[in-house]
């Protein structure tokens, strides 16, 4: 075997090496998200809420979501009315009431598209959703939006 | 805030509260006029947003000192980025939120991570 065949056999098999420890480390790695429905839903919407707030709208998401494919866990309505509210009232000045409709139009809008999406993450790995969060619901540190 | 703005913002947050609570809880915060109401208002509203989606906005209602974080045209290079706060978690920026790797929403790093 020349020294090419061999450089080119070599090279192959350090290919084939690299993209199968590359698939593995993205099959371990990889979450249940569903990008490509996220990436459609947000790239229209950002700077609508600020960091703060888009967080609170997901996790308001997550812990709907949550509350209606798992066992054992319930929205607490309070908790979920006092942070929309703060959401929604933080506005950016001298809205007239058209913008401010608007706005909280989008944002409603946004929260119930993100619990679609989580509702559709979690039905497809329900075990998983559920587990973590009883888990997070157990966990006394955490605040979450169930009772 | 207008009386219209007042109003708007208590319908919707019952609206919000409608989204995410059971649908007894619904009956209790919303009386059937209200709903109305805030129905035919909002849903005006929400067919303009719908629309406006699916194409560029005249004008998006953004947060004060709102800088945009890409360039335009260039969303995807922002949304795919991603950081581990600590091994076993990932978080996205554009979306605000964080994942266990391998599995689900972790919602106390997307509190931790975001802000609240």
């Amino acid at each position: 075997m020349s020294m090419i065949s061999i450089l080119r056999r070599g090279a192959a098999a350090a290919l084939v090496l690299g993209l199968a420890a590359s698939a593995a480390q993205a099959d371990a790695a990889d979450d249940f998200r569903i990008d490509d429905a996220w990436k459609a839903a947000l790239q229209d919407t950002d700077g609508i809420l600020n960091d703060k707030q888009m967080a609170v709208v997901n996790s308001i998401a997550y812990a709907a979501s949550a509350a209606l494919l798992c066992d054992g866990i319930d929205i607490d309505p309070e908790k979920v009315a006092v942070a929309t509210t703060a959401v929604l009232a933080e506005t950016p000045p001298d809205l007239t009431d058209e913008e401010q409709l608007e706005r909280y139009t989008n944002i409603m809008l946004m929260m119930g598209t993100a619990k679609g999406i989580l509702l559709a993450e979690g039905a497809l790995h329900k075990e998983a959703f559920c587990a973590t969060a009883n888990t997070e619901k157990a966990d006394a540190q955490a605040t979450t939006f169930w009772k | 805030m207008t009386h219209l703005g007042k109003f708007m913002l208590a319908g919707l947050a019952a609206a919000a509260l409608a989204l995410a609570a059971a649908p007894a809880a619904q009956a209790k915060t919303m009386g059937p006029t209200a709903a109305a109401i805030v129905g035919g208002v909002a849903g005006v509203a929400v067919g303009a947003a719908i629309a406006d989606a699916a194409k560029p906005k005249k004008k998006k209602i953004v947060y004060e000192g709102y800088a945009p974080p890409y360039a335009p045209g260039q969303y995807d290079p922002y949304f795919n980025q991603a950081y581990s706060p600590v091994a076993g978690v990932v978080c996205y920026p554009a979306q605000r939120a964080c994942y266990n790797n391998g599995g689900t929403v972790n919602g106390t790093w997307t509190r931790r991570a975001f802000g609240y």
